[in-house]
């Protein structure tokens, strides 16, 4: 068992992380909270992706001193993915900042319950 | 090039919409693109009808996209860009009342890049291509709820944005661990790289992963709480969009995963793999059930017509669970008639909340004389929703019930029976209560009509025409979904 972790700490890191994010995500009652638990996620989700991709004693995969063999460089996809993702997730994470930003110019908090509460006590008048 | 085109056609015209920033061209630039593609998805259905397969690799590996576009595919965007230019086209006149003036283009803008990625998410081989797809799709998705401004929208669309991140963020890993596996990305390469190695624990965790983030997309039965919330309050054709289209796209790409890149034989030869899918199946049944609860519950019109598609997604989910080609096929032909009814549904509540300015059941007493047209059309689609013959909700039932009974799992058709029971029980009494009661009595005597100009109407009285239509002539629908699924069975 600890052979298994020793020799695959970089993913059950990623795991640990992404349980954390879940959990961030799912129980944080503030919303800025809950955004910071989405970023934690995708960022174990990365991390996994690179481990993959990374190969012992090699540089990234950017042409340095024109040496274009394929042996010097680690998998360049895994990479490339994740930048995509990278990049996704800081737009998901703007629009959550945005709707965040919105909610707190109505409901005057961040507090999910508190929100509930409020919506429930505007439900009730009409 | 067709599908490529169609999508690049879709996404120019949101940026032009988005520049130009008139509202009237804004809804016709949007209805004629949609219009285009539309017909440009009838050319690919007729290109693939005969089983063959339009693939387009543009570039070279590793920069490359590639898509591939059977007849499963066009089907799709056939309804996704056909359904959606009736939903927009009646989206006209319905608009103005839930957006303000100055934010019509970009809902419009909005609406091309979703049908867009729509296609997109069926079109596209690469996997990770069609997972940013559903990123881009979900935060759209998310944007047209929100637009209407008000704090239970943006509190609705929060809800709906931060579960559906959830969900791609399990997408996600779940292609992570495939990839890992293989080394590839496309589905035809990972279904190739898991022939020569098959490791049962890894495809399981990563079918778990695919399974909870498609769950979380599509509304499947535990993970469905922003759905009603999301639905019920999004102006009235973002709600049809989301309803008939959205959910779907996610389900067809969970269907490739399952069928086309693991395999049938696979699964049932799976202990592991076939258990996961008894609890889709499961799953499916609780939802077709407690969907259907939830929505006798209700008061408010259209959260009532959102839980009932919690439920019909229950039937998708169902047919998936299977594991049987009628079974597939009967969902495949569910997600049609869903879209077409609900949508519909969605679009008919609409026009009642907007002239009545009511979304409370208990007070629509004697509106079938005030809306003759409109209750009469709803009544159409809770008809077709009950599954009574003539109507496409029948011939999907119908299916299913001869899927369950080719699988031998008798008691699903009890609880489909019991389902339809559920549905008379919400759907009915509100067109009983327009047309019979005191109320409805007063109403008769002293009538005030209330009906929206039939020009208005007639994307409504077009898509309930279709209920009909599909129902009847059912047999080309039929082939077209027999040789897509060739294609992936």
């Amino acid at each position: 068992m600890l052979e298994a972790l020793r020799s695959n700490y970089i993913e059950a890191t990623a795991l640990i992380l992404f349980g954390i994010g879940l959990a961030t995500l799912l129980w944080e009652k503030n919303l800025i909270k809950k955004i910071i638990g989405f970023n934690i996620m995708e960022t174990s989700i990365f991390l996994f992706l690179t481990a993959k991709g990374y190969i012992a004693g090699r540089g990234a995969p950017i042409i340095t001193d024109g040496i274009t063999d394929v042996e010097y460089y680690i998998n360049p996809l895994p990479s490339a993915i994740v930048l995509t993702g990278i990049v996704i997730a800081v737009s998901i994470t703007a629009f959550m900042l945005a709707l965040c930003l919105k909610i707190y110019d109505i409901y005057g908090t961040l507090d999910m319950d508190k929100i509930t509460v409020m919506d429930m006590a505007e439900r009730s008048e009409d | 090039m067709l599908p490529f085109t169609m999508t690049i056609i879709l996404m120019v015209s949101a940026a032009v919409i988005l520049a130009v920033g008139k509202n009237s061209f804004a809804k016709r630039l949007t209805l004629g693109v949609l219009g285009i593609s539309f017909a440009m998805s009838i050319a690919m259905i007729a290109k693939t009808a005969g089983g063959g397969i339009i693939s387009l690799v543009l570039g070279n590996p590793p920069w490359n996209i590639s898509l591939s576009v059977g007849a499963l595919e066009a089907f799709m965007s056939c309804v996704f860009t056909g359904i959606g230019f009736i939903i927009m086209w009646a989206s006209v006149s319905m608009i103005d009342h839930d957006v303000e003036q100055k934010r019509i283009p970009l809902y419009y803008t909005l609406i091309c890049i979703l049908v867009a990625m729509l296609c997109g998410i069926v079109f596209f081989d690469n996997m990770f291509n069609v997972f940013i797809l559903i990123e881009l799709g979900s935060t759209v998705a998310a944007g047209i709820v929100v637009i209407k401004g008000q704090p239970e929208n943006i509190r609705a669309g929060l809800k709906y944005f931060a579960l559906s991140i959830l969900g791609s963020g399990f997408v996600l890993m779940g292609l992570v661990v495939f990839y890992t596996l293989t080394g590839a990305l496309s589905y035809t390469g990972i279904q190739k790289g898991l022939l020569e190695n098959f490791n049962v624990n890894s495809v399981f965790y990563a079918l778990v992963f695919i399974t909870i983030g498609v769950g979380f997309k599509s509304a499947l039965f535990p993970m469905h709480i922003w759905l009603p919330d999301a639905h019920g309050t999004a102006p009235s054709p973002s709600s049809a969009m989301l309803s008939a289209l959205v959910l779907k796209a996610y389900v067809i790409f969970y269907i490739k995963i399952l069928f086309l890149v693991v395999g049938h034989q696979a699964i049932a030869s799976n202990e592991e793999l076939s258990m996961l899918l008894n609890i889709v199946l499961i799953l499916g049944v609780i939802a077709m059930i407690a969907g259907s609860f939830m929505a006798i519950l209700q008061t408010d019109i259209k959260r009532m017509i959102a839980y009932s598609s919690v439920a019909q997604i229950g039937y998708i989910y169902m047919g998936i669970g299977l594991n049987s080609e009628l079974g597939l096929f009967a969902g495949i032909y569910h997600i049609l008639a869903h879209a077409v009814t609900k949508a519909g549904l969605f679009l008919a509540a609409g026009s009642i909340i907007e002239q009545t300015h009511n979304r409370e059941i208990n007070r629509m007493g004697g509106l079938g004389y005030q809306m003759p047209i409109t209750i009469s059309l709803f009544a159409i689609g809770a008809l077709s929703m009950i599954g009574f013959p003539l109507f496409v909700g029948f011939n999907s039932k119908w299916y299913f019930s001869m899927a369950i009974m080719d699988s031998g799992q008798f008691w699903l058709v009890a609880i489909i029976a019991l389902s339809s029971l559920l549905n008379t029980v919400y759907y009915l009494p509100v067109v009983v209560r327009s047309f019979f009661g005191t109320e409805a009595r007063e109403k008769s005597e002293n009538r005030v009509l209330l009906e929206r100009p039939v020009k208005d109407l007639l994307p409504i009285i077009v898509l309930f025409g279709l209920v009909i239509i599909f129902a009847v002539f059912s047999a080309p629908i039929i082939n077209i979904i027999e040789t897509g699924m060739a294609n992936i069975w």
